[in-house]
């Protein structure tokens, strides 16, 4: 009876070559890996050729959806090329660690816990020698130390070598902060092979973290300290699913149920591939990359930079040039000393684009699981033909359906249809049930994204935010994410938009996005938290608004001006909204010197200046005389009439009572010739055109009249009495009358 | 010797270098008087052995200065690049001086260098008399250091002229200069080598040609990487500078600077420095060097119209100048910035009001 523990790190490329050899040369009977015993089933897959690295086996908790935990493999873990050792010579394998439903469970507090609660984390027990070895770097000192190097005696020393490394860290006594944590695994580790002694497997290899090797040896002396430690594992009722999903190689950089992440996961396939490289294989790929980018890189650039990360490896003292000396020599002789085009080096080499691949008929996603409880709760047939679904957003399972669908809306899962937007104000909703298979794929297709639709979504709207900075967008995906009530992802939209705001130099995008926000800050339905942070931004964005407005308004054509009119208009409405005067102030300061500027569009003046007017922040004197202006005889017509477009737009009552503008109006009608009224045609009648019906039929009462007598101060004040609105409403009906 | 202005590298810090190499074992590159890793100690700083301080030449990443001396090592030239103030020259004067025990041969770069400032240029009185002749030549910095093997230092190279600067293809990779007129060549001995200087974000340069650009291997100094750094180097220059114009004025607090430091780098980075809220960037470099000329001004405004002690109104003329470079888009930036960000904060009240009295 043997029992061999080689000791490695997860996603070292240097340990799995050399468990490889190992194998190899001890042919076990029994082989057991690193992993909760729940994921035993599945592993008896790898090797197979439809399960393509990088996959990742998901574990959760079949009650409770959100607990899950993720162990990536990639083509060079360990433990992935110890399992398929082991299914390719049909050795049985068994997996080596606390069970996941017993780690979830609430751990009894160990003493030393309980006494210092407070407790600073450690530093990594392996930094201490690496600081000995004089590197600063943890991780560096591993890779050349143990993953890049090759020792002389074969696998044998350098498994020898991490044994007597740990043991010497754990004998001193170093504190790791997993102490708590590994004081159980290692007892269940331990428990679980002489469990396989006692079957009379003859010779064992066990494959595991390099730090719990030392505790794995000499298991007859620590068997009963186990018993006693395992006698307080809480008992668990936790059934715990497992399957195989995709997984990516920027994934594999992250934290996951392995422990630490994989910075470079594309460097390491690459010394798991070619161990005896120097420099020159990986340059020359690094070489191909940058002249598919349309950058001019010769032979002789990949001859000097491996020799310049010789010379630099070499002036530190180290046996062969590693990936950060790669990197500086790529730097300073492809890239002209530029570090952003190594960052293109990094995505795609260091880190690599690789995308696993599972096979078909694996026991059903959490996702998938969620999306069909909650439509059941939520009591929503799955019909092939629509069937319309009136909500009442006041009544909750109504209100937790219309949550759900946006949910699934915002992942691409084209259920349910809106047929009439939710507008501030109302209750209702409608939508359209339809339900096709293919949309089970794409659901499917989001199991990576999280467990539940709730978590998919959200993921799914920080990745999407991730990928753009225009501030339109961010904000047409906050509009998205309120009504799915996915305020985490509000949260964090939120700082996106600002983010962005604060670097786009595109003030229109930024007044779309104030408008919306707005009004969201005061109807939506947000926690009060993220109510404050939308405030703050939509000042933000204002302040950044006036500041540029000025500039963004000048030179614009016909078109454009436009887009800029609707814009201010609907910015103005969102400043009367936020009631809050610093900014109004601003907001309407701004517009003054946009009104004032030459080089903005007529259209945009007049726009400016009406609602100057209606702010009160110029008399109406100050506007009498810009009217005059704007419209006396020297102007271009064409010029005069955009800029009414632009103060009248909307409304005309203001001309029912302002006889001084009406008199000016008129008088500038008189004065055009035939040809330029003619001209003019199209742009009065767009202005007019869009006053309430009863509006347009008092002016024509008015126009028939003439000019309005100004030194009579009774018509006037007589005038300021008139109620429009009253006088509006015999009119209509008579307009009825008359058909 | 005493009364020069300013000391060559291997003069002033002759102690060191003398130290340096008594404590050196490792190996040398021919012709070179330390090893590669002693270099690198001098220009970074550190103590030997027997006790020795080295000062440090250069404040910032190590590994920038291994690399630049392991190219050295190969028979590649090297090119220190970067924003104006970021210490190209100094580096360069530093690593001549330590390898070679010489800074002398400089060639300082300007649109107006012509082929006869690199390659060499003939003594006409002398040709005129005895027509070509060796005696006739005159010897540039360059054809010196290939005789002697050691290193020609360039700077400015990319305000050399583009025809000019391609004289040096044939230098760095043939390592050879030919004189047709004479029939004979300068061949580079060993431990020869070049080391060029050159902006990145500058008026009227010249891009190097790739043909050129393949026989440097490049190092990008980059503006100070911590906040502490660049404090550091701005309180140091800024006092002995006061100290060289005998400046009538109070050293400014430490919060101040802190203070000019901060405007600098969030607006260089483009972030506020608890990388809370994204600035826009304004079109300037905004260099450490520049840092330091708003601090100096703003003493010399202080000692000659105030009453000698640094208020926020002495440096805000030389903040807005130094920001605003350009003045429509910079304006825009500079504004959002008092406003997004110095009125939020309640101890750079005098700021924002010194700012916003500088209307522009």
């Amino acid at each position: 009876m043997a029992v061999t523990v080689l000791g490695i790190r997860h996603h070292g490329a240097g340990s799995a070559r050399n468990v490889l050899a190992m194998l190899k040369k001890l042919q076990p009977d029994l082989v057991m890996v690193e992993g909760p015993p729940e994921l035993e089933p599945l592993m008896s897959l790898i090797g197979q050729k439809d399960l393509k690295t990088p996959v990742s086996l998901l574990c959760y908790d079949e009650q409770n959806l959100r607990r899950a935990a993720f162990y990536p493999f990639a083509e060079f873990s360990p433990e992935w090329v110890a399992a398929a050792w082991a299914n390719e010579h049909k050795v049985p394998l068994r997996c080596l660690d606390l069970p996941l439903a017993l780690s979830w469970e609430k751990f009894p507090e160990t003493p030393d816990a309980q006494t210092s609660p407070e407790q600073v984390r450690p530093r990594d027990p392996l930094s201490y020698l690496a600081e000995i070895a004089g590197f600063d770097d943890t991780e560096r000192w591993w890779e050349l130390q143990f993953e890049q190097r090759t020792f002389d005696h074969g696998p044998e020393e350098h498994f020898e070598a991490v044994m007597l490394a740990m043991k010497t860290l754990r004998d001193a006594e170093i504190p790791s902060h997993l102490d708590a944590e590994n004081l159980f695994r290692e007892a269940y580790m331990a428990q679980l092979i002489r469990k396989s002694n006692l079957e009379l497997y003859q010779n064992i290899v066990v494959v595991c973290g390099a730090w719990h090797a030392p505790a794995l040896l000499d298991l007859d002396k620590t068997e009963k300290e186990h018993v006693k430690i395992l006698g307080k594992l809480p008992k668990s009722k936790i059934k715990v699913g497992v399957t195989w999903v995709p997984w990516t190689s920027d994934r594999l950089s992250m934290q996951s149920g392995y422990g630490a992440g994989l910075a470079s996961p594309g460097w390491y396939e690459h010394l798991w591939k070619h161990p005896d490289d120097m420099g020159v294989r990986w340059l020359t790929r690094v070489a191909q990359l940058l002249r598919k980018k349309k950058m001019d890189i010769s032979t002789a650039h990949v001859i000097e930079s491996v020799r310049l990360g010789e010379s630099v490896a070499a002036l530190r003292g180290l046996s062969r040039p590693g990936l950060l000396e790669m990197n500086e020599a790529t730097q300073t002789v492809m890239c002209m000393g530029d570090g952003v085009l190594l960052e293109l080096v990094r995505k795609e080499l260091v880190v690599g684009v690789a995308l696993g691949k599972t096979p078909e008929n694996l026991p059903k996603l959490p996702l998938q699981a969620d999306f069909e409880e909650t439509a059941r709760k939520l009591r929503l047939p799955f019909t092939a033909e629509g069937k319309e679904l009136d909500l009442d957003l006041r009544q909750e399972l109504d209100l937790k359906r219309s949550v759900f669908f946006n949910r699934l809306s915002i992942l691409g899962i084209p259920w349910a249809k809106s047929s009439r937007s939710r507008s501030r104000g109302t209750f209702r909703e409608s939508w359209v049930l339809k339900w096709e298979p293919e949309m089970m794929i794409a659901l499917i297709d989001k199991g990576v994204l999280g467990n539940s639709v709730e978590d998919a979504a959200t993921v799914f709207l920080r990745e999407q935010s991730e990928r753009t900075t225009s501030v339109g967008d961010l904000s047409g995906m906050i509009n998205r994410a309120i009504p799915a009530e996915l305020f985490e992802a509000v949260s964090r939209l939120l700082k996106c938009i600002s983010d962005s705001a604060s670097v786009s130099t595109d003030i229109l995008e930024m007044m779309q996005a104030i408008g919306p926000l707005a009004d969201t800050g005061r109807y939506g339905n947000v926690r009060s938290t993220d109510q404050e942070a939308i405030r703050q931004l939509v000042s933000g964005l204002l302040t950044r608004v006036c500041i540029g407005l000025p500039n963004a308004c000048y030179g614009l054509d016909d078109a454009s001006s436009e887009q800029m009119f609707v814009q201010i208009r609907s910015v103005h409405e969102a400043v009367q909204l936020l009631d809050m005067n610093e900014l109004r102030e601003a907001w309407l300061r701004a517009l003054q010197v946009v009104a004032e500027k030459d080089g903005v569009h007529a259209l945009l003046h007049g726009c400016c200046t009406r609602l100057l007017l209606d702010g009160k922040w110029l008399d109406a004197d100050e506007v009498a005389s810009q009217f005059s202006r704007a419209l006396s005889v020297g102007n271009d017509p064409m010029l005069s009439a955009y800029w009414m477009e632009g103060f009248l737009k909307g409304s005309g009552l203001i001309l029912l009572y302002d006889a001084v503008l009406w008199n000016l109006l008129y008088q500038w009608v008189g004065t055009l010739p035939e040809e330029a009224f003619v001209n003019l045609l199209p742009i009065l009648r767009r202005t007019f055109s869009k006053f309430e019906p009863g509006e347009r039929k008092q002016l024509g009462e008015k126009a028939k009249k003439g000019q309005v007598n100004l030194s009579s101060k009774a018509l006037e004040a007589a005038s300021d009495r008139f109620d429009a609105g009253l006088a509006a409403m015999p009119l209509d009906f008579i307009a009825g009358l008359l058909g | 010797m005493a009364n020069v202005q300013r000391q060559h590298a291997e003069e002033q810090f002759a102690e060191e270098l003398e130290a340096l190499k008594k404590q050196d074992t490792g190996d040398r590159p021919v012709n070179w008087h330390l090893s590669p890793r002693a270099v690198v100690t001098y220009l970074t700083g550190g103590k030997l052995k027997n006790g020795f301080e080295v000062s440090a030449k250069y404040i910032g990443n190590r590994r920038l200065m291994e690399i630049a001396v392991a190219t050295l090592t190969t028979d590649r030239a090297l090119l220190l690049y970067g924003l104006p103030g970021t210490a190209k020259s100094w580096v360069s004067e530093h690593l001549a001086a330590a390898i070679t025990g010489d800074s002398t041969m400089l060639i300082q770069g300007t649109a107006g260098t012509g082929e006869e400032a690199i390659r060499y240029g003939w003594n006409y009185a002398r040709l005129l008399a005895e027509g070509p002749s060796e005696q006739a030549l005159v010897v540039t910095p360059m054809m010196r250091a290939m005789k002697e093997g050691k290193i020609c230092r360039i700077e400015e190279l990319t305000r050399i002229g583009a025809d000019v600067q391609d004289t040096l293809i044939t230098v760095l990779s043939e390592k050879t200069m030919p004189v047709p007129e004479l029939n004979m060549e300068v061949q580079a001995i060993e431990g020869f080598n070049v080391i060029a200087t050159a902006n990145n974000r500058d008026k009227g340069v010249n891009e190097l040609s790739s043909a050129l650009k393949r026989r440097f291997n490049t190092v990008i100094l980059p503006v100070p990487e911590s906040m502490q750094e660049e404090v550091d180097i701005v309180q140091r220059r800024v006092s002995s500078l006061a100290k060289a114009y005998k400046l009538n004025a109070e050293a400014p607090s430490l919060p101040e600077i802190q203070r000019i430091v901060t405007i600098f780098r969030e607006l260089r980075n483009g972030v506020t420095a608890d990388g809370k809220i994204k600035l826009k960037v304004p079109s300037g470099t905004l260099s450490t060097a520049e840092a330091i000329s708003v601090v100096n001004s703003g003493l010399a405004l202080a000692a000659h119209f105030g009453d000698g002690r640094l208020t926020a109104s002495d440096v805000a003329s030389g903040l807005v100048g130094a920001v605003v470079k350009d003045p429509v888009q910079d304006k825009v930036v500079w504004n959002e910035y008092l406003e997004t960000v110095v009125k939020t904060r309640e101890e750079w009240r005098d700021v924002y009001r010194a700012c916003k009295d500088i209307s522009i």
